[in-house]
């Protein structure tokens, strides 16, 4: 099956939201709207082993395999980081395992969110993309689980 | 004795059938020393000598008191740690608000505070919370600074609320 949209058309529309805000706090608060929005994330998954690590807040990922496209639900208990996750989601769902672990995302850069928080360099944000690269590549039977 | 750190400035010849180390006190201070706090030492004391320890430490009661006043009165904030006796910082939590929430936004507005578990996950646990924010206030904060800490707090309680 075919991904309804590309992540280049997803990072930009995401671009376009985030430059109709033009003050801080209006990028924030429509990133925390996002969090809010998010589709709640199943009890049974917000375990230990669904937790993405190096966040300093809980992040929940919880990832399947659907006609060959990859699908994310997730969850975290701090709401800016629940934002992320959910443009992460919005990014990354629905699309081919291959084009998930090739992808850059850029957009993360240029949505205007301060810097320590958006970049891909930042610790936990770089911790939730490695992790759903992971999955995908596992999913989409890229690479084992458990490389020897 | 031998060195238990590589670095620069440590070492005299290094051949492949041996190194031989510089002499003391050099073997045993490897890499770049600690130039700058070493260069701000005098003015810390002269710092601190100036205002006396009595006055700092009577500055920081103060602004401690004045911040534990102010956050007391913002709904839903509990402040962890109240001995008496205590150095001038405010360790707090508030319903429903992740520390680290708070600190991206504080941070936004110009206002350095510590969240997350401060190295002392076990106490956490014990207290059955995620982690606090923490306000430090040093002999060269004010008042004024306090409130600005206050104003911020709001303004991000408005945002997360």
């Amino acid at each position: 099956m075919e991904p309804i949209k590309n992540i280049k058309e997803i990072e930009q529309e995401l671009v376009d939201d985030f430059a109709m805000f033009e003050t801080w706090e209006e990028k924030y608060e429509y990133l925390i709207d996002l969090g809010k929005k998010l589709a709640p994330l199943n009890d049974e998954f917000k375990k230990e082993e669904y937790k993405i690590k190096g966040c300093q807040s809980s992040v929940w990922v919880h990832s399947f395999e659907k006609d060959g496209l990859i699908f994310f639900e997730g969850d975290s208990d701090a709401l800016i980081v629940k934002g992320l996750v959910s443009m992460m989601i919005m990014v990354f769902s629905g699309q081919k395992p291959d084009t998930i672990v090739g992808s850059d995302l850029e957009f993360l850069n240029t949505i205007g969110l301060s810097s320590h928080l958006a970049q891909t360099r930042s610790n936990g944000l770089r911790s939730m993309i490695k992790q759903m690269k992971l999955e995908a590549s596992v999913l989409g039977g890229l690479q084992s689980s458990n490389p020897q | 004795m031998p060195p238990f750190l590589g670095g620069g400035e440590m070492i005299k010849e290094v051949t492949f059938e041996k190194t031989t180390y510089n002499e003391l006190p050099f073997k045993f201070e490897a890499g770049t020393p600690n130039i700058a706090d070493v260069i701000v030492i005098k003015p810390a004391i002269e710092f601190i000598n100036h205002f006396g320890k009595a006055n700092i430490r009577e500055h920081e009661d103060k602004l401690l008191s004045y911040a534990t006043q102010k956050l007391k009165a913002i709904d839903g904030l509990k402040i962890i740690g109240d001995v008496e006796k205590k150095v001038s910082v405010i360790s707090f939590i508030i319903d429903g608000v992740h520390p680290q929430d708070l600190a991206i936004l504080l941070d936004n507005q110009g206002i350095a505070v510590r969240t997350g578990h401060h190295c002392a996950q076990p106490l956490m646990q014990c207290l059955g919370i995620v982690g606090t924010t923490r306000a430090s206030f040093a002999a060269y904060n004010t008042i004024e600074e306090v409130d600005v800490m206050v104003q911020a707090l709001e303004k991000s309680l408005k945002m997360l609320r």
